[in-house]
């Protein structure tokens, strides 16, 4: 394209944007050059593997808009999301609150010089100071889980002089390099070797390892400058660990001088029924990283935040570490918005009661076809699903997809998915999720005769 | 000898668990379970769960399995009237088995005289109709209940139960015109002889209610929930003849004591008492749903025709089960081996007292048997604490039990009784465990 066609090609994608009703031919194009554009400019292998694609060949399902906790396709389809980003939408699509609070900021200023203080990244830090356990105090704002992660691993270094750290089995705590390297799964991992040395993984729930891992390090030279756990793994699958894990390693941690950290990205701001999720538990840790549903479901908005105690070693340079977009007015904006509606509408305690219906309706469904389910675990509406193989799991997501529930699940990662509704979600379309998953589970269980649970634990 | 516990799991299993997360799902939390094993099936004195462990069942559906689980002859009869009719209802299209176990109760039961019975579904409906029913038959309204008593959940009955925490908390306001004696709770020295006895009646007369006012005492000789507290013969002669003296009806409430468990058909046996009124449940229909009240045919007659009855009151298929499971207790004895279960259980239970200073009371009557937990021997301040924990610990070894008494420091053993002696046996060694661990 030359520049006249760049500029003509960007303005007719402009005035779609700004559209309010596209005529069937415009659709028609929009949805090809979408399918083109992955194609030849993002990554095709989205195509291969995305069932919003595989399943509707002639017709890919293209987001396009929504609202609470349903969406719209650009040919109108209406799908539930039980998916929301992987627990962006915990407020719903579009809350009213968080988009006023974004769009009034939005016309005033929208990022910020990094010079002059600015009130909305003071506000957003003195409420999460105050609604987060314990003597967690002060917190920095980046844009994303994994920079959390990256941020909390840093602060533990600078604060404990030590190098190490401890993680989880199937952890999942982001994809950028330091982060990955506390990230306990090989795919993702075994591409970019060598990654941070000294991380010690331990199975997940297994207080005995940390402790081991603890006195071996400590035994053996700096000891351990954190350990660092979901309170409920996320992507592993919503795995739930024993209820004495969390007391004991963080008596552990205090005992060798080591840094808890939680990263509370995806159970934070009510997900798993309680505020956080290290709260089942009474615990309180070093260092919780948030992301994901703290944006209130507009903005990219993750933090870190510890005590004062530990915060002391950033204050001498504040600039020892820093972020450019992070804490930025708009996501700040949204993150108080999202606080105020989490604790405005108890998304909490709504998460707790529907979760546990869900989850018992759920097991109910386990029990009835257990040759296709494996395991449903979880807390509040983080909630996981284990199927015999990934080719059960993907017929069960893609037949949730054709009756217009969104879950997780690829081509190649439908054994485990999760569900993660928007945490005020109307009682009336968990039933609607629930009697698709009954009438895919009964379609799937007609239809495959031979299932063969994989041999792979 | 092969035990008869097998445990495949730590009880509750992860079965049970998933189950346990269903049931908080669906249904309230006001209902509580001693041991939350889900059951699978039971046979006999045994239960297997859904996780496939198989545990001694003490309990017995709360005193209801004296036939045993899933009796043969009471399944065989049962299933045999459901494939005749499910339902007609006995007030619109009346059916024989009603007329026959009613015929069945009024002989089986103490008393020489002319006798009538009625059917209902629980316990408690029993216990309701026995008041309407003496309320009609005197023209009076008073009705005397027992301190530590259970007599159901249902507004009357509750206002008849003593215990205040769990059952009564909240659900007021109760029932008017009932009054309440002591019972004569003799570890608990609630007891004053014939003398003081007689004393008392006269001062609650005096001070509580006109003996002409009442229509009706209701007993547990042997009190159920309230933690098996045997009431003494000659408080009962006394109780009997102050009622006949002032023209009081005595309702028997047999709901837990029927049907052998205290070595005997009925409790009143022990006492040659024969009752104006009598409330039988639980073990009356092998596990399913049916009570009855049988009283003298004067009083059974009272009422105007319509004002008794229920939907569902004698359903044809309980009816069946009652005449096999009636038929079962007494051809097989079972009131006999009650007895002699009973003599097994106290020797144990007498061990039991003397090795653990914290059981202060072994008592009973026949297979129903308990021991009261406390604290400490002389103040016998009671411990509903260690009584929980013996509870769960036999429960994670495989024996199910349920504790009963106002204080929650009774454990009481409801077997069914055809349990086996291996199997008594061996749910005596897990009990002893958990008295020793707990």
């Amino acid at each position: 394209m030359n520049t006249q066609e760049l500029i003509q090609e960007s303005q007719r994608w402009l005035d779609i944007i700004s559209a309010r009703e596209l005529s069937p031919e415009q659709l028609e194009k929009i949805s090809k050059d979408t399918v083109d554009n992955f194609q030849f400019y993002y990554n095709r292998g989205y195509l291969e593997y995305r069932k919003s694609v595989v399943e509707m060949r002639e017709d890919p399902a293209l987001e396009w808009s929504g609202e609470g906790s349903t969406f719209q396709d650009l040919s109108g389809r209406t799908y539930i999301d039980c998916l929301g980003g992987y627990g962006i939408y915990s407020a719903g699509i579009r809350h009213p609150k968080v988009v006023k609070a974004v769009a009034d900021q939005l016309c005033r200023m929208p990022l910020s010089s990094q010079e002059l203080l600015d009130p909305l990244r003071g506000a957003l830090a003195e409420l999460l100071g105050e609604i987060t356990p314990g003597d967690l105090q002060y917190s920095f704002f980046i844009n994303n889980g994994t920079d959390a992660v990256e941020g909390a691993i840093k602060l533990a270094r600078l604060f404990t002089g030590k190098t190490n750290f401890i993680s989880s089995l199937r952890g999942f705590h982001g994809k950028s390099c330091g982060s990955l390297s506390l990230l306990g799964k090989w795919e993702y991992r075994e591409p970019f070797l060598p990654l941070l040395p000294g991380i010690h993984f331990v199975e997940f729930g297994d207080a005995d390892a940390v402790e081991d891992e603890l006195y071996k390090a400590d035994q053996t030279g700096k000891g351990i400058a954190a350990v660092i756990m979901e309170p409920i793994q996320g992507e592993a699958g919503a795995v739930v660990p024993p209820d004495d894990f969390w007391p004991r390693i963080r008596k552990a941690c205090d005992e060798y001088g080591s840094l808890l950290i939680a990263d509370e990205v995806q159970t934070g701001l009510g997900r798993t029924g309680k505020l956080f999720g290290v709260d089942h538990w009474g615990v309180v840790p070093d260092i919780m990283c948030l992301g994901k549903a703290i944006g209130g479901g507009v903005m990219p908005l993750s933090a870190f935040i510890s005590t004062p105690k530990i915060w002391g070693v950033l204050e001498t340079n504040p600039f020892i570490h820093s972020s450019t977009f992070g804490g930025n007015p708009l996501a700040c904006a949204a993150g108080i918005a999202a606080i105020n509606v989490t604790l405005e509408e108890d998304l909490a305690g709504q998460a707790a009661r529907k979760g546990a219906h869900l989850l018992a309706r759920l097991i109910g469904l386990r029990m009835r076809f257990d040759r296709i389910i494996r395991r449903v675990g979880g807390r509040g509406l983080l909630l996981g699903l284990e199927f015999a193989n990934t080719e059960v799991g993907y017929k069960i997501v893609s037949g949730l997809f054709r009756r217009g529930v969104l879950v997780a699940g690829t081509l190649t990662n439908s054994k485990t998915v999760r569900i993660e509704p928007a945490l005020n979600i109307p009682d009336k379309l968990i039933e609607q999720v629930l009697d698709a998953f009954e009438d895919t589970l009964r379609e799937v269980d007609a239809s495959t005769p031979d299932i063969k649970a994989d041999e792979d634990e | 000898m092969a035990k008869s516990i097998r445990l495949k799991t730590a009880v509750p299993g992860p079965r049970s668990r998933e189950l346990a997360v269903r049931r908080d799902s669906a249904v309230p939390k006001g209902i509580g379970h001693s041991t939350p094993v889900y059951a699978e099936s039971a046979r006999g004195a045994l239960l297997t769960d859904v996780d496939g462990n198989v545990l001694i069942d003490f309990a017995g559906g709360i005193g209801t399995m004296n036939a045993g689980h899933a009796n043969p002859e009471v399944v065989r009869a049962a299933s045999a009237a459901l494939e005749k009719m499910t339902h007609t209802c006995f007030s619109v299209a009346p059916y024989e088995a009603y007329v026959a176990l009613a015929e069945k109760l009024n002989a089986l039961t103490p008393g020489a005289f002319p006798k009538k019975t009625m059917l209902t579904n629980s316990g408690a409906e029993a216990l309701e109709n026995a008041v309407k029913i003496a309320r009609h038959a005197t023209g009076r309204e008073a009705v005397v209940v027992f301190e530590h008593a259970f007599h159901g959940r249902t507004l009357m009955t509750l206002s008849m139960t003593s215990k205040v925490r769990p059952y009564k908390f909240g659900f007021g306001p109760f029932a008017p015109e009932v009054y309440r004696l002591p019972f004569p709770y003799e570890y608990r020295d609630h007891y004053a002889g014939p003398e003081g006895t007689e004393a008392a009646f006269d001062e609650f007369f005096r001070t509580q209610v006109a003996p002409e006012k009442v229509a009706c005492v209701v007993i547990e000789l042997v009190l159920g929930e309230g933690g098996f507290i045997v009431a003494p013969r000659p408080y009962v002669d006394i109780l009997a003849r102050r009622c006949r003296e002032n023209g009081i009806l005595l309702v028997v409430d047999e709901v837990q004591t029927g049907f052998g468990r205290t070595g005997r058909m009925f409790a009143c046996e022990h006492y040659g008492l024969e009752p104006d009124l009598m409330a039988m449940a639980k073990s009356l229909a092998g596990g399913l749903p049916l009570s009855a009240i049988t009283g003298r045919a004067d009083v059974m007659d009272s009422s105007q025709v319509g004002g008794l009855g229920g939907t569902y009151a004698g359903n044809p298929v309980s009816c069946a089960a009652a005449l096999a499971a009636v038929a079962f207790i007494e051809n097989n004895r079972l009131p006999q081996r009650a007895a002699a279960i009973g003599r097994i259980v106290e020797e144990r239970f007498r061990c039991f007292a003397e090795r653990f200073p914290f059981v202060g009371d072994a008592r009973g009557l026949g297979a129903m048997r308990a021991l009261e937990i406390v604290k400490d021997r002389a103040t016998k301040a009671p411990d509903k604490e260690r009584t929980d924990r013996v509870i769960q610990k036999a429960y994670e070894a495989g024996l199910i039990l349920v504790g009963a008494g106002t204080y929650g420091n009774v454990i009481r053993t409801l077997m069914p009784l055809v349990i086996s002696d291996a199997e008594l046996s061996e749910g005596l060694d897990v009990l002893e465990h958990a008295l020793a661990t707990a």
